[in-house]
């Protein structure tokens, strides 16, 4: 969520406000002005996007359907396995099809921020998987069943 | 005794042709999981919920839910297990395919115990 340009506007808060944006941006690792800049640009995009939320999540803060559990990149992925169908991701998901078209509209207007969750995601094969948790192991139902 | 608990990313039909195929196996869709309460939970509640109750979930979203197994792990927290599907191997459309994976893998893991495994289904 990174602005290649940026600006300055100063701000002025209630103390207590100052505090709690101290506090979040330490729990995230950021400086209060990222902490701030972030928050600015989140409050935008909810405003902006139908459906839109931001959640944390332990891969970063995450673009996220409303009244879901759902990241938009993991929409995304159904919507591509549906090759583009959004009436056919609403029908998987059980949701109405306004709620799919939402997380393709963010999409298309932060593309690398969703791309990138998704590459990540499928980069994770078994072997990476082992390196972070080493009982992992890998399962192919079919080659079992023809033991 | 395995119990799955599919996410929400999973058909809403999955679980009740589960369920069909697998008299006897525990399946519950996210949706409908503790009455649907934990739709829309940080991810790390809903693992922590799972784990209290020894559900196995069962996810294609490597991407936190494996960075999440990492910390709790290292800080020696147990889950009740979880099972990353391969979306190459089995496409999150193809629900039939990852009904009968899932299907085949209950028979092989019925007396497994699930406590921290980890698996890539594909």
């Amino acid at each position: 969520m990174k602005a290649d340009l940026s600006m300055v506007i100063s701000m002025r808060l209630p103390v207590e406000t100052g505090k709690r944006l101290r506090r979040m941006a330490n729990r995230h690792g950021w400086t209060p002005s990222d902490a701030s800049a972030r928050l600015v640009e989140e409050g935008l995009r909810r405003t902006e996007f139908a459906f839109i939320d931001f959640r944390d999540t332990p891969a970063g803060r995450h673009a996220c359907i409303q009244g879901s559990s759902l990241s938009v990149w993991e929409v995304m992925q159904l919507v591509r396995g549906y090759k583009g169908s959004v009436p056919d991701v609403a029908k998987h998901l059980g949701w109405p099809q306004v709620k799919v078209q939402a997380a393709v509209h963010y999409a298309e207007a932060f593309p690398k921020e969703i791309n990138e969750a998704l590459a990540d995601n499928e980069e994770i094969g078994i072997e990476a998987l082992k390196q972070m948790l080493p009982q992992a192991v890998e399962f192919a139902p079919k080659r079992t069943a023809s033991r | 005794m395995l119990k799955l608990l599919l996410s929400e990313e999973i058909a809403t039909e999955a679980a009740a042709d589960l369920r069909r195929r697998c008299q006897g196996l525990a399946v519950e869709a996210m949706t409908e999981w503790e009455g649907g309460n934990f739709i829309g939970q940080e991810p790390c509640a809903r693992l922590k919920n799972a784990a209290s109750q020894q559900w196995t979930l069962v996810t294609y979203d490597l991407l936190t839910t494996s960075i999440l197994l990492k910390n709790w792990a290292d800080q020696e927290r147990a889950h009740g297990g979880v099972v990353f599907v391969d979306a190459m191997a089995l496409p999150p459309r193809e629900t039939g395919a990852l009904v009968l994976a899932l299907v085949r893998l209950a028979k092989e893991a019925e007396s497994w115990d699930w406590t921290d495994r980890v698996l890539l289904l594909g």
